[in-house]
């Protein structure tokens, strides 16, 4: 037995695997995690698939156990190691008892830490994932102070310089909606010429897109039916909003596309502020991009030229150090 | 039931499928529904991983992609014909409720709103047969047909804090039993001495989608002796049939 303690953890860090599944019909979220590549690269690394993973939110997190572990990491941003830089985008660590582990503020909205540990607590329905609206949780939000039980598997081989998942700036691929009938051809071209903003008010539960608003002729309340991770519903304001991991499992307001499964994860790393243009695709693509996915998984464990990634790591060192120098 | 059941089915993503019956509540479209969740349960396809049954439509989720369309299109239409209405469970339950400003903290609030006296309202409530008609919202929520028209209110301008466990809510002509707290804009008019949804049973919860459930007045004292009861274990709500 062990103790993993957060020393320092942004909003929204917490305890996430694939969801809470078959539940959906009685009211429960699935939650699980927001990010599903970078969590399936994260179990690719920890080699267990589904296993608990931490999912940290953009300004960070810090952790350390009483125990030799390794730990498992997907993670845009710089990974310190007791104040050493060790590696960035996704790897494998050592930590000696009592060491530091940093995630550094990163780009990307979620990023996930497998920690090579049973954790000493038995699943909720199924699952560890945490959905904090309706309490249904194993353990609580991550903040600082938190610590959880665990029990340490051997140590593994440590593995830096992955390539991770490669990033692209393609637009996010949708198919129609079940409602998309309620929608004027102009709106329908509408949702993919326009440049959306993630609004600032965008959660685990649903991203807000901000721009022009889609007025609907018709009434907009349908009867509730079923809805999923990246349904776009259009609400009375004519907002678009995107339900992510910890949505309702139904809804009563119009949904005119749904993100496909292959860009759930590039859709939920972008953080609120940035801009985001979407595409219309047909379900033949989606599945295109469903096959795609193993391949681009096996591509992000590939390692990197090791020079290359040294002198990429030191270039981020020097734009941080010269920030610091004129903003302290 | 009819052979030729008309119903639209349209993707929800990629790995999930609705099937719509029609645009408006009726008791026939909620039963063929739960008729049809029924018949999935008994042949189910390949890859399915879940099923939410709404008012109107049957939501299918799969776990990596969608089969391809003339598959489901063809088992979906083999279900349909066999069904014969008689999949149907009809469990028909009494289940104690306190109606008590005490306990049901928008009692007066929501008498004041439809004009009535409280025992008006609390008459009305329990002279009603509701049938659960689906789960949604949070967990254990079960939106229930068959409320009159007496507790036909508008929602709340704003929403009200969390709702006590196991409430009886009303709004928008439509009624609720909510095992778990959350925020709404509905009324809490009562609560149920029957708590509903349990973490650690499969299923979770104790009434399911398509059973029926009439609601009788107990005082507080009574309620909380059942209520307390209930949730060492004992079933409190008797079935009737």
């Amino acid at each position: 037995m062990a103790v993993l303690s957060i020393d320092q953890a942004g909003p929204m860090c917490s305890v996430q695997d694939a969801g809470r599944q078959g539940f959906q019909r009685f009211g429960v979220t699935p939650a699980g995690v927001m990010h599903p590549q970078a969590a399936a690269l994260c179990w690719q690394l920890l080699g267990r698939q589904n296993h608990p993973l931490i999912e940290v939110s953009a300004p960070g997190l810090m952790l350390r156990c009483d125990a030799p572990v390794s730990v498992s990491f997907v993670w845009q941003g710089r990974v310190e190691r007791e104040g050493v830089a060790v590696a960035n985008q996704a790897g494998r660590l050592s930590l000696a008892a009592g060491e530091g582990l940093r995630l550094h503020p990163s780009p990307a909205q979620w990023g996930y830490l497998g920690i090579h540990a049973d954790y000493c607590a038995e699943p909720l329905m199924g699952s560890y994932a945490t959905h904090a609206r309706s309490e249904l949780k194993v353990f609580d939000p991550l903040s600082a102070g938190a610590s959880i039980e665990i029990a340490p598997w051997p140590l593994d081989a440590e593995l830096t310089g992955l390539k991770g998942l490669a990033p692209t700036s393609d637009p996010i691929r949708l198919l129609a909606g079940p409602q998309i009938a309620r929608f004027s051809e102009a709106q329908i071209a509408q949702f993919t010429e326009t440049d959306w903003r993630i609004g600032h008010r965008s959660d685990r539960m649903a991203y807000q897109l901000e721009g022009p608003p889609l007025s609907l002729a018709g009434n907009h309340d349908i009867v509730s039916d079923g809805i999923t991770f990246g349904a776009i519903q259009i609400t009375g304001s004519g907002q678009p909003y995107v339900l992510m991991a910890d949505r309702q499992p139904t809804g009563g307001y119009p949904k005119i596309g749904c993100i496909i499964a292959a860009d759930l994860g590039r859709f939920s790393a972008l953080p609120p502020g940035s801009q985001v243009q979407f595409a219309w695709v047909d379900l033949a693509a989606a599945q295109a991009a469903a096959h795609a996915e193993a391949a681009e998984l096996h591509a992000a464990m590939r390692v990197d030229q090791p020079d290359f990634r040294s002198e990429r790591l030191l270039g981020l060192n020097l734009v941080d150090g010269v920030v610091n120098a004129k903003y302290n | 039931m009819s052979q030729n059941i008309d119903y639209t089915l349209a993707e929800l993503g990629s790995c999930a499928i609705t099937a719509t019956f029609a645009d408006q509540i009726s008791p026939d479209i909620t039963a063929l529904v739960r008729g049809l969740d029924l018949a999935i349960a008994h042949s189910p396809m390949p890859g399915l991983v879940e099923v939410v049954p709404c008012y109107t439509s049957v939501t299918m989720h799969f776990s990596k992609h969608l089969p391809p369309r003339h598959y489901i299109e063809s088992w979906l239409q083999s279900l349909l014909a066999a069904l014969d209405g008689s999949e149907r469970l009809a469990k028909r339950w009494r289940v104690p409720a306190c109606y008590h400003p005490d306990i049901a903290e928008d009692l007066f609030d929501a008498a004041t709103a439809l004009g009535v006296s409280i025992d008006v309202l609390v008459e009305a409530h329990t002279a009603a047969t509701f049938e659960i008609a689906m789960y949604g919202f949070a967990p254990g929520w079960a939106y229930l047909s068959g409320t009159p028209s007496t507790l036909d209110l508008p929602r709340r301008l704003t929403p009200r804090g969390p709702t006590p466990a196991d409430a009886l809510l009303i709004a928008g002509g439509q009624a609720m039993l909510a095992a778990n707290p959350m925020p709404t804009g509905w009324y809490v008019i009562g609560r149920s001495a029957q708590p509903s949804f349990f973490l650690d049973r499969t299923p979770p919860v104790v009434f399911d989608v398509g059973d029926q459930l009439s609601f009788y007045a107990v005082e507080p004292a009574q309620w909380q002796a059942m209520y307390a009861a209930a949730k060492a274990g004992e079933l409190i709500a008797e079935r009737v049939h």
